[in-house]
């Protein structure tokens, strides 16, 4: 297995904790992780990206030059990246936040791209808070994707680094994210 | 009634002074010497030196000593204490070392109430380097960077160290005194062994200013130089116990 | 047992499991992480944590530390590790021993935040004042971190000296998987008599006073200690170098790096190979005492040598050194806080051979 993540969007949205808790969910599914974080100095607002490597052996470099799974928040992010960093399996977009000014599918219509549009934040507000609209993308890429084999690994890896009192509001959003796939 | 015999302090090695004639420096190890005796704290009292005349110290003082690079000496003097809190530390530091280069290191080491104490000689010259400009140095007195005297348009005010620190809540105790004669010098030494306590009963930052001769340094003969520092410099630098809480 | 932390988070930890007993550091990015986790950490295992006023305080705090034995340590990223150079240069000449961490930045100047392998000259060179070394480490990975934290402290105390580690910001940054107990990346430093103690400050109980000085005025006293720590750096020169060889032995070139470069060359030796092009690697894990006599060797063999660096070239300057003129060095780096990838060397690598 050999699978490299990238994942954009702005400071604030929850970025890194996607790429976090994907990495530490590899780790316990006894696979080679790397996760580098990537981001303005803004705490809030500015653009920020990880990258995730998940491998059955030694990561040589933390760096991704082709993704195979890109993930994007937000159109800033989309309107950055996407020509840069295009995947070459799975490009999952937050469509609440992002207006498809090029149309992606006929660009990549002839390579075997996969492209999962998730309303993230439309979903994230309905059951509760925009916050978790990482969670929803998150549940959405395992579902599609299986770089985690299985979702409990990933639940308790939120048991383990989360408070208590989100951890329901998570797993909810995590099912929701699922859902959408 | 039994004559005093002269003795040396324990704390002090049994060694001649490389000091000009006159200097201040060695009345002051003296007094440190017979306080750290007197409070019977020489096995556990660990000194930083500056860089300055006083940079022989260790080869003055019978107790651990180490340098420090210029100015610095509060910072090292932090290092040693937080590790070593039951120890007694305290720095010797020029009005170079510790009004100019080193003033962020003092007044930073001041306001978290380190508990060390200070010994801040202020003799209004850089000596070992030939007698330079201080911050203490007095408006129109000549050194060799003021050769027309000390101008406040150029040159800004004599720094009052002691009043600056003591406005800080971290500063426990701080006087000022002078060593020109016996009698100051016994009330210096009482400021000293005060310091010493305020650190032995955990209070916080303590520092003694002292004024010194630098006969030397002020071009003047070691008499005019301990007559310049009583009239003149005590003017400008007012002594007595200026905190104590 | 397996962990997965950050590069910066493992330094922590490998420091306390080494002894560490005070740490002291101003804020710069790009390895803030390690004063956060400190300053959480340290006070409930009953050590010291402060945040000094500045970098040149800090590097202070720790030379007063090490005055007394206990195993002081401070980090910082370039620009800071600037300002250290007197205290540094003080800390030679005292022969303190104690651990300082560089996670490098871009610059010169204010630069920025993201990784770089600016600082080689400023760490294997001295840096400060006078002719000095402090012993130079360079881990790749998040473990190497880890183990070279934990092994500085007797490095440093066997020797009498300040130990650096060095490393960029994306290692600092980037999380990574590994055992704690595997052998991987373990420094194993021997230690053949009890390391001596008898010149620490401690206060002058049952015992003379003694005092700690670089100040030698008498006459041939200053040069004598220089030879003093001439033959003190000579034995390090003998007993500690260390390099990884990877795919030497048949090398038709044979690339140099260190630090996250070397990862991506790395990769590119495999991906290299794959293509029959028959590339190696050496990877210095001390950048000083730095592998002279091993790329030396290997010269005798290796025809041509690529150093791959973060930087507008200076190892490069080693590697020239060590190679003596019987094989050719090509250099290819980037500055500025500029990631090289694999896809960079193997052109690179292509267009030469």
């Amino acid at each position: 297995m050999y699978e490299e993540i990238f994942i954009a969007g702005s400071g604030g949205q929850g970025v890194l904790t996607i790429g976090r808790l994907i990495a530490l969910s590899a780790a316990d599914e006894d696979k080679y992780v790397t996760y580098y974080p990537s981001y303005g100095a803004e705490i809030r607002g500015g653009t920020a990206n990880c990258m995730v490597k998940i491998s059955s052996n030694f990561i040589y470099s933390p760096i991704i030059e082709i993704p195979s799974i890109t993930i994007i928040m937000n159109m800033p992010s989309y309107v950055k990246f996407i020509n840069k960093l295009l995947p070459s399996k799975f490009l999952f977009l937050n469509s609440s936040l992002i207006d498809e000014i090029t149309k992606i599918s006929d660009i990549y219509k002839e390579k075997s791209l996969k492209i999962f549009k998730i309303s993230a934040t439309d979903i994230a507000n309905k059951i509760g808070s925009s916050v978790v609209a990482n969670i929803i993308m998150l549940g959405a890429v395992i579902k599609a994707t299986k770089i985690i084999e299985n979702i409990n690994t990933v639940k308790n890896v939120i048991v383990k680094n989360f408070k208590e009192k989100f951890w329901e509001l998570n797993f909810k959003a995590l099912n929701a994210g699922m859902e959408t796939v | 009634m039994n004559p005093t015999k002269f003795v040396k302090p324990k704390s002090l090695k049994d060694t001649h002074h490389n000091y000009c004639p006159g200097c201040g420096h060695g009345i002051i190890h003296r007094i440190i010497a017979e306080v750290v005796d007197e409070l019977g704290i020489r096995e556990k009292t660990i000194a930083v030196a500056p860089v300055g005349c006083a940079v022989f110290a260790y080869d003055y003082w019978d107790f651990d000593v180490t340098e420090a690079p210029h100015g610095r000496p509060p910072a090292v003097a932090t290092g040693i204490k937080r590790v070593l809190p039951d120890r007694i530390v305290f720095t010797y530091q020029g009005d170079g070392d510790l009004a100019a280069i080193g003033t962020s290191e003092i007044i930073h080491t001041a306001n978290r109430a380190e508990n060390i104490t200070v010994i801040f000689v202020n003799n209004t010259v850089y000596g070992m380097t030939q007698g330079q400009m201080a911050p203490t140095t007095l408006i129109g007195q000549k050194t060799l960077t003021t050769p027309y005297g000390r101008e406040v348009t150029r040159d800004g005010y004599p720094l009052k160290v002691s009043e600056l620190i003591s406005v800080l809540d971290g500063a426990r105790y701080v006087a000022r005194g002078t060593v020109t004669n016996p009698k100051n010098i016994t009330i210096t030494k009482s400021y000293i062994k005060t310091a010493f306590i305020t650190q032995i009963e955990n209070k916080g930052f303590s520092l003694v200013e002292i004024l010194s001769m630098c006969p030397a340094g002020i071009h003047m003969s070691p008499v005019e130089a301990l007559n310049w520092v009583e009239n003149e410099l005590t003017k400008c630098f007012p002594l007595g116990v200026i905190k104590n809480v | 047992m397996k962990k997965v932390l950050q590069g910066n988070i493992a330094l922590c930890e490998g420091a306390i499991e080494g002894g560490l007993d005070a740490y002291y550091a101003y804020p710069i990015t790009p390895q803030n992480e390690i004063s956060a986790y400190f300053a959480e950490v340290l006070p409930k295992l009953n050590k010291v944590f402060l945040q000094a006023e500045s970098e040149i305080a800090a590097i202070n705090m720790v030379f007063g530390t090490a005055v007394t034995g206990k195993r002081a340590m401070t980090s910082s990223s370039s620009p800071g590790i600037s300002l250290m150079q007197e205290g540094i240069s003080y800390l030679c000449g005292c022969e303190l021993p104690c651990l300082i961490v560089n996670v490098m930045r871009g610059g010169p100047g204010l630069g920025n935040i993201s990784g770089s392998q600016q600082d080689y000259f400023q760490s294997t060179r001295g840096g400060g004042h006078g002719d000095y070394h402090t012993i130079v480490l360079a881990p790749f990975s998040v473990k190497e971190i880890y183990e070279f934290a934990k092994s500085s402290f007797i490095l440093a105390e066997k020797y009498r000296i300040p130990v650096l580690i060095i490393y960029d910001g994306y290692l600092g940054q980037m999380m990574e998987i590994f055992d704690t107990e595997s052998n991987e990346g373990k420094l194993d430093i021997t230690v053949d008599q009890p390391i001596d103690k008898n010149w620490i400050l401690d206060g002058a109980k049952d015992r003379h006073s003694r005092k700690i000085r670089s100040l030698l005025m008498n006459e041939g006293e200053l040069e004598k200690h220089n030879w003093n720590l001439k033959e003190k750096y000579e034995k390090i020169k003998k007993n500690e170098v260390r390099a990884k060889f990877y795919e030497t032995d048949d090398a038709e070139i044979c690339l140099v790096a260190y630090g996250i470069a070397a990862r991506a060359a790395l990769e590119a030796i495999y991906k290299l190979r794959e293509k029959n092009i028959k590339a190696g690697l050496i990877r210095p894990q001390t950048l000083w005492p730095f592998p002279y006599n091993e790329i030396a060797n290997l010269a005798k063999k290796v025809k041509k040598f690529l150093v791959v660096e973060m930087n507008l070239g200076q190892m490069v300057e080693d590697v020239k050194l060590a190679v003596n003129g019987i094989a050719d060095v090509y250099f290819y780096g980037r500055p500025g806080g500029s990631l090289v990838s694999s896809k960079e060397i193997i052109d690179y690598i292509v267009s030469i051979i």
